[in-house]
């Protein structure tokens, strides 16, 4: 059963009421100084990049579950559903941002969140160093895990980014394959 | 350290802290604008997000402590890590406030103001709330505590039994050493677990911690020596 | 009008130095930089002076008793120029170099200054921003070039 956009949006409210909050600016000192250490650790920047999508893919995985109980949403009736839940639902719960989808393409299997307000960048300008960063790889990589846990193997990637001179931070999202349920021993018993 | 297996993870919603708006005197123009105070101005719908939720700062600290566990071998490096990663947070946090504080945007010249700044001002602007209390060594007259029952790094974040001794809250300490720093205050800082006992343990609910952090200010020489110079 | 703008940090080092003079009299731009360099690095030492009071008193006592407010005024003539001050809660002195005495316009100037504190406060926001080394932001270097810039068109 597929919810409204107006259905979404009012979940996301809701569960973003529920949630216990922090300074968004505390949040963004914080990971800010999250990416240093990896600019540190990591002579690459492409090594940086890989290493943020590996630890919001650590994230995805886990935030899903607290996501699934705390929002109210039911079970996505199809990929747009699924693409208005996380950007008027998840971001909004978890970020205190609504984001858009935009831009499906063709045969309906890839979309576009777009942000106009990223609380991640806060107070960030890139050095030229560090041009080819993507400061907010972190959010591809929760998007990826907690679609997988779901059974959606999508990918994710930045194709615009503000801190890289765009108007506007866009988070591509591509379905790849859509992941056979585990179905438990006992299903089978009584086949 | 850890086998790569095991995770710092989040704990159930359910044994939280009532959820609690902050609200932060914060508007600000574009990236290129000044950094300005307006009274209270918590933006509601339209603004610029001025708050995101508990559980984003909880897995990002716990994402950030494991790769840092990676890299050390021991509990006393991670937290030490920690600890830097707070320090240039203080910095920053310490001239942000005092810039925005303009009514009390003057300098701290004596050891118990820069204190109290910290655990009152500087407490509230980060974590909503002043710290739960400041005290000084009775052993030590360089030394001072910070107590606070749940620091916001320690609330959904659990630590499983082999980092038993690890206290996420090094972070915040690394930020009051990075504060104190700046304001011409340097001092070591470090944060403590320390078991609830008699009248602390049964004023929390049930089923709340049993532990509260001890933030152990440690003062230079340099501090004392000016500090008694002025008394 | 303003002819130079620089921020020290604590440690009495330049962080940026900008300057504003008419490059249509001639002076070689090395030489203008150097010399108002020159002219930053001995309005320092009035910077102390001006926030330490008497020389008499013991320096913690000094340190202690020195105007906690951030806008120092005039600090000293220097050449033909007059300096003016501004120090943050974290010891980043802010200073300008002016082409006259500032009397009317001397809250100002103080505005000036306290703008430029805030892109201060904003540029060491930046996680990429390397405390206490010189400053490299184009967004900072312009932002403050906007203001001086403004203020003198306002004077002129």
């Amino acid at each position: 059963m597929a919810t409204s956009g107006k259905q979404h949006t009012r979940l996301g409210e809701q569960a973003w009421n529920k949630m216990s909050k922090v300074n968004a600016e505390f949040f963004a000192l914080t990971y800010g100084a999250m990416v240093m250490q990896l600019v540190q650790d990591f002579e690459d920047t492409a090594a940086v990049n890989a290493q943020l999508d590996t630890m919001g893919y650590n994230i995805g995985v886990r935030l899903i579950d607290e996501f699934l109980a705390k929002s109210g949403t039911g079970a996505c009736a199809d990929l747009r559903d699924t693409a208005e839940t996380i950007a008027k639902v998840a971001f909004k719960m978890f970020l205190g941002v609504v984001a858009e989808v935009a831009n499906w393409n063709a045969d309906g299997t890839a979309f576009s969140v777009v942000l106009y307000d990223n609380p991640l960048i806060e107070f960030v300008e890139l050095p030229p160093q560090h041009c080819e960063l993507l400061y907010s790889n972190v959010l591809c990589g929760v998007i990826r895990g907690a679609l997988e846990m779901v059974q959606m193997k999508v990918e994710c990637r930045f194709a615009r980014d503000v801190l890289r001179g765009d108007d506007l931070n866009e988070i591509r999202v591509e379905l790849k394959e859509v992941l056979a349920e585990q179905m438990d021993d006992q299903y089978f018993e009584g086949m | 350290m850890a086998a790569p297996g095991q995770r710092l993870h989040i704990l159930d919603r359910k044994i939280a802290v009532p959820g609690s708006s902050y609200a932060y005197p914060t508007t600000r123009d574009t990236r290129v604008g000044i950094v300005s105070a307006s009274s209270n101005a918590y933006a509601a719908a339209g603004g610029r997000t001025t708050e995101v939720s508990l559980s984003a700062f909880s897995f990002l600290l716990s994402e950030m402590v494991q790769h840092v566990q990676a890299r050390v071998t021991s509990i006393d490096a991670l937290e030490r890590r920690l600890e830097e990663a707070g320090y240039a947070v203080g910095l920053r946090v310490l001239e942000l406030q005092q810039f925005r504080d303009k009514s009390v945007g003057k300098r701290k010249t004596r050891l118990l103001q820069a204190l109290q700044w910290v655990s009152a001002d500087m407490w509230r602007a980060l974590f909503g709330k002043t710290a739960d209390s400041l005290e000084r060594s009775t052993e030590n007259a360089d030394e001072y505590m910070i107590h606070e029952l749940q620091p916001i790094t320690n609330v959904f974040v659990s630590v499983p039994p082999d980092l038993g001794q690890l206290n996420c809250a090094a972070y915040i300490a690394g930020i009051i050493a990075g504060a104190l720093d700046g304001a011409c205050f340097p001092a070591t800082v470090t944060a403590h677990t320390i078991e609830l006992a008699g009248q602390e343990a049964n004023i929390t609910a049930a089923g709340g911690p049993r532990c509260k952090t001890v933030f152990l200010v440690k003062f230079s020489e340099e501090v004392m020596r000016r500090e008694a110079q002025l008394a | 009008m303003i002819v130079c703008l620089a921020v020290i940090s604590k440690a009495n080092a330049p962080l940026l130095v900008r300057t504003y003079v008419d490059p249509s009299l001639g002076e070689d731009q090395a030489d203008t930089t150097i010399r108002f360099h020159h002219i930053v690095h001995t309005s320092l030492d009035v910077v102390q002076e001006a926030r330490a009071g008497d020389r008499h008193v013991p320096a913690c006592r000094r340190w202690c008793a020195a105007t906690r407010d951030m806008f120092l005024g005039h600090l000293c003539p220097m050449d033909e120029y007059e300096v003016y001050g501004y120090v943050t809660s974290t010891q980043v002195k802010i200073l300008a170099v002016l082409e006259e005495t500032v009397t009317s316009r001397k809250s100002e100037l103080a505005a000036l200054l306290h703008t430029i504190h805030g892109f201060y406060v904003n540029y060491q926001l930046n996680p990429f921003s390397p405390l206490n080394q010189p400053i490299g932001s184009e967004r900072f270097k312009l932002a403050v070039d906007r203001q001086v810039n403004g203020y003198n068109a306002d004077i002129g």
